[in-house]
């Protein structure tokens, strides 16, 4: 076997092995954000306050049984967190467009990590809830 | 020895590298970073929802009072826009599915319009169901 063939400890190797899963979340989080988001935003965010239901459909004890569901808290959890997600990989990419630019190690860190540690901290509410 | 001939100068040429503000050069490239913008508004609306949700969890007052500060004219215009932003990356983000996933069954291809109906009917469907648990879903 040549040498040549043999370069898969290389550094760049591993700098690469993590794009997948964060291009996993990201599309993922598209998917979300262009199927749910709008009618979330729609419902938490525009329906109550312009008046166009009535106030009984976020009415504490409603939002609270769906939030104590399973189903609902593996909604949000999914909801959100992907949302997360593909925020901050466009928002990564998007000061890199900006050539606001920070070693590429803490630049990764801190914006997922920042998604991952937001949805930790969504899932200990969930549970707690 | 390199020659010291100007044909065979051996390095890269210098680039300079375009402003930050390159985007602003054309409207294709405007329209990417508006694109890409939208995902500043899906960042404040996921907090929004958290902050809802802390809200929620310490109680009724707590969590009517998050309500009464939703109707806040800046956070009316903040939802506008939050809707329009998504919108636009649904839009954008139908387009795009037919180019990076190509569905064929034997030696026919799915034509790329069908497949972005496909995806809007989804939508509307997305939009049908969640209205309809929130608005008569009994909980």
């Amino acid at each position: 076997m040549s040498p040549q063939l043999n370069h898969r400890k290389s550094v760049d190797d591993f700098a690469r092995s993590h794009e997948p899963i964060v291009w996993s979340l990201f599309g993922a989080g598209g998917m979300v954000v262009a199927f749910i988001s709008p009618w979330l935003i729609v419902i938490t965010g525009l329906l109550l306050p312009l008046g166009l239901v009535s106030e009984d459909v976020l009415a504490y004890q409603r939002v609270l049984e769906f939030v104590q569901s399973w189903w609902g808290k593996l909604f949000l959890l999914v909801v959100i967190s992907l949302q997360l997600y593909h925020a901050v990989h466009r928002i990564h990419h998007g000061l890199h467009d900006l050539h606001i630019e920070g070693p590429p190690v803490i630049m990764a860190t801190l914006f997922y990590g920042g998604a991952t540690l937001l949805s930790l901290m969504l899932a200990v509410l969930l549970v707690t809830v | 020895m390199a020659s010291n001939d100007n044909k065979t100068v051996n390095r890269r040429p210098y680039m300079a590298r375009p402003s930050r503000w390159w985007w602003t050069q054309n409207s294709f490239y405007r329209w990417y970073m508006l694109r890409e913008g939208s995902c500043l508004f899906v960042f404040c609306y996921s907090l929004i929802l958290m902050t809802g949700l802390l809200r929620l969890s310490q109680g009724e007052q707590a969590w009517e009072h998050w309500l009464q500060s939703l109707q806040h004219p800046l956070y009316q215009v903040f939802h506008v826009l939050a809707l329009l932003a998504v919108l636009y990356h649904a839009y954008t983000w139908f387009k795009l599915a037919p180019k990076i996933m190509v569905l064929r069954i034997g030696s026919w291809t799915l034509p790329e319009q069908a497949m972005i109906l496909g995806q809007w009917c989804a939508f509307v469907l997305c939009a049908l169901t969640m209205l309809a648990v929130v608005l008569w879903g009994g909980m």
